[in-house]
């Protein structure tokens, strides 16, 4: 007679739950795509290009291939792609704000210092690269 | 008895060879290499735990889970590439969040000192003097609108396709006041009204109209060294670029760095030399993206490292 180990059945147990636990949401590869899709022309209609065009012609690759995967019917393959095209156009925005942002600041700070020379007469102010000073 | 007694052992020891196996790292990719280095540095940056604590938290997230998934090679270079762009991610939030908080804070300053960009333009007229138009100044870049810097990214490691909220770049800034009642999406910060005049190719028809190439220069900026033709702004490193042909964030952020002497000498020829050619290029479209106009630029194959290197002056013909 064969006994039934005792740690297998915790084991399997805990597994089943763990995987339950880490499940998320399904979405189909349609959608995960269309969201590519309107993020990628978001980043378009806020110039995006200008700053940071390597990277968001990773995410056109990107979603390119999602599309194509979604046509193949690899469904799987298809949402990771569109995942991933989402997430470099998230990085592109982001260097895009932050590209604009520097610009801001060294347009103020020249014409802050300029100010400073003409009605004060005295030497610019040092360039403030963190936030606080 | 005698049965249990080795049965028990076995037992324990073939579960924790499954635990084991089960917290076991991924053997690493260069992808997920670069994103477990990418994390130290995050780590080690203070400013980044302190203006992208979420982004910071879900690259640890999604470095992790790189690490300790297993699965076909292609999910895993999923989930490798998904840790490499989180880690990026918040190196770029912190650094935009930071940038934008100073200007926020200089534009008070010069609010403080007399006003805005009209006064200033009044000052500037004065300086010039008679006989000599007047250059006004750009206005401030515009910045897009977005969510507040206090708000809080998504919570999930990856961006979630089904909520679209997830894909708005959570990076903000407080003000999307401009000078101008349009969008005035030029990125170039200018003196002279050449370097204002062509934007880079593909300009979208929203972009100021461009000044006239024959508008006298501004009256010259006081006591400006000239630096001599042939001087080294930068030089790149081969760790400067990602798979050849990006540039890392901070060698973006160098390139940043070189605004104010390129518009201090707008009337100079910028080389872009070395031996990649598509090192080179990346240079060259992070100029123009940056708004140094195209014909400004030059590239020229040459040995060794890629440089950034001032050229001769410009002729107004240019």
């Amino acid at each position: 007679m064969i006994r039934p180990r005792p740690l297998l059945l915790p084991v399997l147990l805990l597994s089943g739950f763990l995987a339950a636990c880490a499940s998320t949401p399904r979405i189909t590869p349609g959608d995960a795509v269309q969201q590519a899709a309107q993020a990628l022309q978001t980043a378009a209609e806020q110039h995006v290009d200008d700053y940071a065009a390597p990277e968001l012609k990773i995410a056109r690759n990107k979603y390119a291939a999602a599309h194509k995967a979604l046509q193949k019917q690899q469904s799987q393959r298809a949402i990771e792609l569109a995942k991933e095209a989402i997430a470099c156009t998230q990085l592109a925005s982001t260097q895009a704000e932050g590209a604009r942002a520097t610009a801001n600041r060294m347009i103020v700070q020249r014409q802050i210092d300029k100010i400073e020379k003409l009605t004060h007469g005295a030497a610019p102010s040092s360039d403030t690269t963190g936030a606080d000073q | 008895m005698t049965r249990r007694m080795y049965l028990l052992p076995i037992a324990a020891l073939s579960t924790a060879l499954t635990l084991s196996a089960c917290v076991a790292i991924t053997p690493a990719s260069p992808t997920l290499m670069r994103a477990v280095k990418g994390l130290q540095a995050l780590h080690d940056d203070p400013d980044v735990a302190r203006w992208a604590p979420v982004q910071l938290a879900q690259a640890e997230q999604a470095v992790h889970k790189a690490q300790h998934t297993h699965g076909n090679k292609q999910r895993l270079q999923h989930l490798a590439f998904m840790a490499e762009n989180r880690v990026e991610f918040a190196g770029a939030t912190a650094y935009a969040r930071q940038q934008a908080a100073t200007y926020q804070k200089l534009r008070a300053k010069r609010e403080s000192l007399g006003g805005g960009d009209q006064s200033v333009t009044t000052l500037a007229q004065a300086v010039i003097g008679s006989g000599t138009p007047p250059t006004p100044l750009q206005p401030d870049v515009q910045i897009a609108a977005s969510t507040t810097p206090s708000s809080p990214a998504p919570a999930s490691t990856e961006p979630q396709p089904g909520n679209p909220q997830a894909v708005s770049p959570p990076v903000t800034t407080a003000s999307t006041q401009t000078h101008n009642p349009a969008p005035e999406p030029s990125p170039v910060p200018v003196e002279a009204p050449a370097s204002a005049a062509a934007p880079a190719g593909g300009a979208p028809a929203t972009r100021p109209t461009p000044q006239p190439k024959t508008t006298p220069p501004a009256a010259p900026e006081p006591a400006a060294t000239t630096p001599a033709t042939g001087k080294t702004l930068l030089t790149f490193k081969a760790s400067d670029f990602l798979h050849g042909d990006r540039l890392t964030p901070d060698a973006r952020r160098a390139v940043h760095g070189l605004l104010p002497a390129l518009v201090e000498h707008s009337s100079r020829l910028i080389v872009i030399s070395g031996a990649s050619k598509s090192q080179r290029e990346t240079v060259r479209a992070t100029l123009i993206a940056i708004g140094v106009p195209g014909w400004r630029l030059r590239t020229q194959s040459g040995a060794g490292a890629t440089t950034v290197t001032f050229g001769g002056q410009l002729s107004m013909s240019e």
